[in-house]
């Protein structure tokens, strides 16, 4: 059986059989664990999140190495297409994070694409591609509407970001959800309202509005749960 | 009264899961009852015997502008809810309108669900990757489907099989997973 002694059997840090030291187990999951997270951010945010292109970009050529190395070896014997078989669930569920994370994000931008485009922080936030999906999707919804039924309408009538009074056409993140978190970082006293502030120690769990905790989540030092 | 139309189609709209026929007719009605309404607001401007600033002058035309906003409003709440079942559409079942599914769409929802088609065909080239494949967390790597309709020859990566109607079979995830959400193979769950 050709190298595949590279890559453990068990994403969740199960028994290495293929003497992996230490040091490497760390990097291979390191990026694993990191994405992993990145995708459970995305998930509970209400807003879309940094790009996280390295990783996808690593981790997608670790899915290409890995599902080659095993075709390769597809001819093995019965007790190696066994292992084989490890390997290639391994690789289908690296698969699924990355395809999940990307899908999640799309959906993001599918429903607020016209309030990522007009906010600059937000836009810096998407990957290029993202960026021209946003754009298209925008230019279909309009047209879409506009071939529909808005150019049926009286000129003054026609446009879809107008705001009558107080009440905006333009979706936006609902800041205001309660999200639970995990503290990762050592913050000490932060300001969860004008007044009132709270220790934030390691390894604390709480739940309070996203609006107070976009910086945090940006610097990393809370994770969403 | 003003906004009726408009709030039907909502309720319509509300009421059904799948995505009922395109009402047409009421749309055009509600085009027409704005268009009246406008029309209403600009011949009381340019009358020469009415006073605009008279308060009940006033009053009638901002219930004339508000009105031909809730309609507007709600017909586009319409038209989005209908074009987001329409984009999942394209999810669930892949880049092909089903028959089924074609009559009920309004021409525009047509050129909507192949321009929708088009761009998401774009970014998942962009990245080389699909992203409509992969929907769920693998649990096992070959999975006990039985098949509900006879489908004939199927290539899997390990070879071909022959999909007969109440067979059952013991295939690769990877493979049957298209299958499985277009209703062609049911999963067998083991207990």
């Amino acid at each position: 059986m050709s190298d595949l002694g590279q890559f453990d059997l068990d994403n969740a840090g199960g028994p290495s059989t293929l003497g992996l030291d230490e040091e490497e187990e760390e990097d291979e999951f390191g990026e694993i664990r990191t994405l992993q997270q990145a995708w459970v951010d995305e998930k509970l945010c209400p807003e879309i999140l940094t790009y996280e292109s390295e990783l996808v970009d690593n981790l997608r050529e670790q899915i290409e190495n890995q599902q080659r190395a095993i075709t390769e070896n597809s001819d093995a014997s019965v007790e190696n297409k066994d292992i084989a078989n490890y390997f290639q669930m391994e690789v289908d569920r690296i698969r699924f994070l990355v395809k999940s994370y990307l899908r999640t994000r799309l959906l993001k931008i599918e429903k607020y694409a016209l309030y990522a485009l007009k906010t600059a922080t937000v836009r810096e936030r998407l990957s290029q591609p993202e960026l021209e999906y946003a754009k298209s999707y925008v230019n279909l919804l309009e047209s879409h509407f506009k071939e529909s039924f808005l150019s049926a309408l009286p000129q003054n009538f026609r446009n879809l970001d107008s705001k009558e009074g107080n009440l905006s056409m333009i979706p936006t993140p609902n800041f205001n959800t309660h999200v639970f978190f995990r503290v990762t970082e050592p913050v000490g006293d932060f300001e969860i309202a004008p007044g009132d502030s709270v220790s934030f120690s390691q390894g604390d769990i709480y739940i309070m509005r996203y609006e107070r905790l976009q910086t945090l989540l940006a610097e990393k030092k809370i994770q969403l749960i | 009264m003003h906004g009726d139309k408009a709030v039907s189609l909502l309720r319509e709209i509300k009421r059904t899961r799948a995505i009922p026929p395109y009402n047409e007719d009421t749309i055009r009605q509600v085009v027409q009852e704005v268009q009246a309404l406008y029309n209403d607001i600009h011949q009381t401007l340019n009358d020469p015997e009415v006073v605009a600033n008279d308060p009940s002058v006033a009053c009638g035309m901002i219930v004339q502008h508000t009105s031909i906003l809730r309609n507007k409003r709600c017909v586009l709440a319409y038209l989005h809810a209908r074009m987001l079942r329409v984009q999942q559409l394209r999810w669930e079942l892949g880049p092909v309108l089903l028959e089924e599914f074609k009559e009920g769409l309004s021409h525009q929802e047509h050129q909507f669900f192949r321009s929708y088609n088009t761009h998401l065909n774009t970014y998942m080239k962009t990245l080389d990757v699909n992203l409509t494949t992969d929907m769920e967390p693998p649990k096992e790597l070959f999975i006990e489907v039985r098949c509900l309709q006879d489908y004939g020859e199927y290539q899997t990566e390990n070879g071909t099989v022959n999909l007969q109607e109440n067979c059952q079979y013991f295939l690769p995830r990877a493979d049957v997973e298209h299958l499985v959400r277009r209703g062609v193979l049911a999963h067998v769950h083991s207990t």
